[in-house]
């Protein structure tokens, strides 16, 4: 997995591709997250637009992104989740805890 | 139409992809949805990663084996692993909606139309995933 991040409005976007499936992944997207906590930001937006696919080890880190952001008072959302990513959202009930938004400038003013 | 491919891959997550991309593949030549393949490919990832890091405890000298059979209406994917297996028959889902791990079963329970738990007859744990073209789950 890859990240790209950039900020818009004071809102981290972390832009991921390839597969999330933990191990490296996992230790990468924690540190991205702390270091940019550490300067202050306290709301993200994860695009999986470039993700081919998650395992629910990937999953894992996403559920620990999340409390993460939110142990720090922010909110973590997501952004262009595939049907096929979107899926394992419905069945394991998460979508019910991630709030997922096609459009960026929608999830960016979601936060204001 | 009936065929059969045989994939060995050693343990490490880096070799997940590879029966995705067998799946993938085979979708192209097959009449079913794309949902469906989806479906199964996301499965079989996590009886992958469960073989890998439960089975072969992520001992990369240790393979992981699948085996994609191919049938008029279905497929079915067999993966084996070195390992002990688990507790099938009382397994239940943990309730905690926000744990990190212990998510594979379920998924691979929702997603395919027969999930099976056993032993070969070289005492190798073995998952059999099929999923019918048709499939609506």
């Amino acid at each position: 997995m890859k990240i790209k991040e950039r900020k818009r409005e004071g809102v981290a976007i972390l832009e991921l591709s390839g597969k999330l499936m933990g191990g490296p992944d996992s230790e990468a997207f924690n540190q991205t997250l702390q270091a940019l906590i550490h300067e202050g930001v306290k709301n993200f937006i994860v695009n999986l637009e470039r993700v081919k696919w998650v395992n629910s080890t990937g999953l894992g880190i996403l559920i620990s992104g999340y409390s993460t952001v939110r142990k720090n008072g922010g909110e973590l959302k997501l952004l262009k989740v595939s049907d096929r990513i979107e899926n394992i959202f419905i069945v394991s009930k998460l979508y019910t805890v991630f709030q997922s938004y096609d459009d960026e400038e929608e999830a960016v003013s979601s936060f204001s | 139409m009936k065929s059969q491919i045989e994939l060995r891959i050693p343990s490490q997550q880096v070799y997940l992809g590879v029966p995705d991309a067998v799946l993938m593949e085979l979708a192209t030549d097959l009449s079913c949805e794309q949902k469906v393949i989806d479906e199964l490919s996301t499965s079989v990832i996590e009886a992958c990663t469960n073989a890998m890091e439960h089975g072969n405890a992520m001992q990369e000298n240790l393979q992981v084996e699948i085996h994609f059979h191919l049938e008029e209406d279905s497929i079915q994917v067999t993966v084996l692993d070195n390992g002990k297996g688990f507790d099938f028959l009382h397994w239940q889902p943990p309730a905690d909606l926000m744990r990190e791990r212990g998510r594979g079963i379920l998924i691979m329970r929702e997603f395919t139309d027969s999930l099976e738990f056993d032993y070969d007859a070289n005492g190798r744990f073995r998952v059999r995933l099929t999923k019918h073209f048709n499939s609506k789950t």
